[in-house]
């Protein structure tokens, strides 16, 4: 049989039938649809986990336990996503005979489908590169990028769904068939069965070289991986440097004083003051929405002391202000719950030093399970906020 | 598309679309206008790298190359090419995010390490693939066949 040449494809471009390699075979297709839908699931739901740690609604609070919450969250929420990388390359390339279709068109029933597999299709590239890029703090774009992935993520499960929803049937028998099942005499099972194993082990790869960003025993495995757990300055990754944020100044003037302010009235706080009150050591994770995280000794006042100095409820939410003057970070509400925990606290010194200037010196915010954008740092005032 | 609409499908197609619907009214009412023109851009830009250049890719790669190599090699082949696609978007990335970097912490890792052991990985396990592929041998199934599978079936 002759062989196809590049002229050949030139001549004639290929028709879905021309496509005979077991591996476009429906049972590989819906196999790979299931392990990317999976993924693209995961990362879905941790999500919305962190979306709601940002902007959280009262029917559904959080709770400071466990502490390691969020950093498991968003650790799935990034490896899910890196991981729905090569899935959703294998599940194009599984199915991309599907594009050479004839006629192209078959009625406003099969445009409706091929319409949503476009969306399907521009929704996962999109959320998947952009979710990379932005975890490299690579912003090639003008759009926010928070706003907008979360919103096309809903697009996206929407989009799936309706694909799952299509070809329903034909994905059922597709799992129920065996893989080595023979269609015709062939003999192709281990074709199939080897496409899926090297795409298992292409994810199971990237994962080794990327996850070490927060499974702190693999992080120096982590060479693809934008950050490795513990390396930093004081051993703690920095996501935004005091130079970055225009507070370098301003956090290292001996006159900068902590402002507490509740119904009871204000207390301004030097560094010294705050040193000589009560010391607590807690070891919290410091984990950031773009996927790294690591866990660290932390040294400091408990957030609930200080709202007791102006305040005598200890149910209510405190805003805590940084610094810096701009920025979608530069303040965050602790709930309640979260404030009068004992494990939170305005930090002052980190693995037994004082706070590097870009961890936040003078003073931090670090409370269990909670993103670490809203670990508010370079601490300029606390305020408890009316009822 | 001639199977019967169940109930389970139609409320499946139906959440789907509500799924949808709130992601368009979310990114309506929380994008600013001026920004969506670059949404769209990307958004378009995914499905032209994938039909311009993944889709050719492809072709090409089942077509010219696949045949021209032993059977033996052609799974691990397959995957080996999965995986240097996504070996060369990750290197574009780190290769950029190390030049823009606010913060040594960000790819602390030495550009030509982590490409070359990531290439290293890459090649021993395509190494190993073919050989596990090659030691096999022709392959045999096991079971009777199925007259009612068609394996170039529509499905996407």
């Amino acid at each position: 049989m002759a062989r196809t040449r590049l002229s050949d494809l030139r001549r004639q471009p290929p028709s879905q039938a021309d496509f005979r390699s077991p591996v476009h075979d429906p049972r590989v297709v819906a196999r790979v649809g299931v392990l990317l839908a999976a993924a693209i699931g995961t990362a879905f739901v941790t999500g919305l986990v962190s979306h709601l740690h940002q902007h959280p609604v009262a029917w559904l609070p959080f709770s400071p336990l466990p502490a390691w919450g969020f950093r498991l969250s968003q650790g799935l929420h990034v490896a899910a996503g890196l991981a729905a990388l090569p899935l959703l390359l294998a599940k194009l390339y599984a199915a991309y005979p599907a594009l050479f279709q004839r006629p192209r068109l078959r009625g406003p029933l099969h445009l409706l489908e091929r319409g949503s597999v476009a969306v399907l299709v521009a929704t996962a590239i999109f959320q998947l590169v952009t979710g990379l890029l932005n975890i490299f703090q690579w912003y090639p774009w003008s759009f926010s990028f928070v706003r907008v992935h979360f919103a096309v993520a809903w697009v996206l499960v929407g989009s799936v769904v309706i694909h799952v929803a299509v070809k329903l049937p034909t994905i059922a028998a597709a799992l129920r068939r065996p893989l080595d099942q023979e269609v015709d005499g062939d003999h192709d099972g281990p074709t199939r069965r080897g496409f899926l194993a090297g795409i298992a082990v292409t994810v199971l790869g990237l994962t080794a070289l990327t996850v070490g960003q927060t499974v702190t025993p693999l992080s120096g495995a982590a060479v693809l991986s934008p950050r490795q757990a513990g390396v930093g300055v004081q051993g703690v990754p920095v996501n935004r440097t005091a130079r970055g944020a225009g507070v370098l100044d301003r956090a290292t003037d001996p006159a900068w004083r902590l402002t507490v302010r509740g119904p009871g009235g204000t207390v301004r706080l030097s560094r010294a003051a705050l040193e000589a009150m009560p010391q607590v050591t807690v070891v919290l994770p410091i984990a950031c929405v773009e996927g790294w995280s690591t866990t660290a000794t932390w040294q400091g006042v408990r957030v609930a002391d200080l709202v007791a100095a102006v305040s005598d409820r200890d149910d209510a939410d405190v805003r805590f202000v940084s610094l810096q003057e701009a920025g979608s970070y530069n303040e965050s509400v602790l709930p309640g719950a979260y404030a009068r925990h004992p494990d939170s606290v305005v930090a002052l010194r980190l693995g037994g030093e004082p706070l590097h200037v870009d961890h936040g010196y003078p003073a931090r915010l670090i409370a269990p399970n909670r993103p670490g954008v809203l670990q508010t740092k370079w601490l300029d005032r606390i305020e408890v906020v009316p009822a | 598309m001639t199977e019967t609409w169940t109930t389970g499908r139609l409320v499946l197609m139906g959440a789907g679309v509500v799924l949808i619907g709130v992601g368009v009214v979310v990114g309506l009412t929380s994008v600013p206008q001026g920004q969506w023109p670059s949404v769209l851009l990307w958004l378009a830009g995914g499905v032209a790298v994938h039909d311009v250049v993944l889709a050719p890719a492809a072709v090409v790669l089942g077509a010219l190359v696949l045949p021209r190599v032993p059977v033996g090699w052609r799974p691990a082949l397959r995957a080996g090419a999965l995986g240097a696609v996504v070996l060369a978007i990750f290197a574009a990335v780190i290769v950029v995010a190390a030049g823009v970097r606010r913060d040594p912490s960000v790819v602390p890792v030495p550009l030509t390490t982590s490409l070359v052991v990531a290439t290293a990985v890459l090649v021993l396990a395509v190494l190993v693939g073919a050989a596990v592929g090659t030691a096999r041998g022709p392959a045999r199934g096991r079971d009777p066949a199925d007259p009612e599978l068609r394996p170039r079936e529509d499905v996407d």
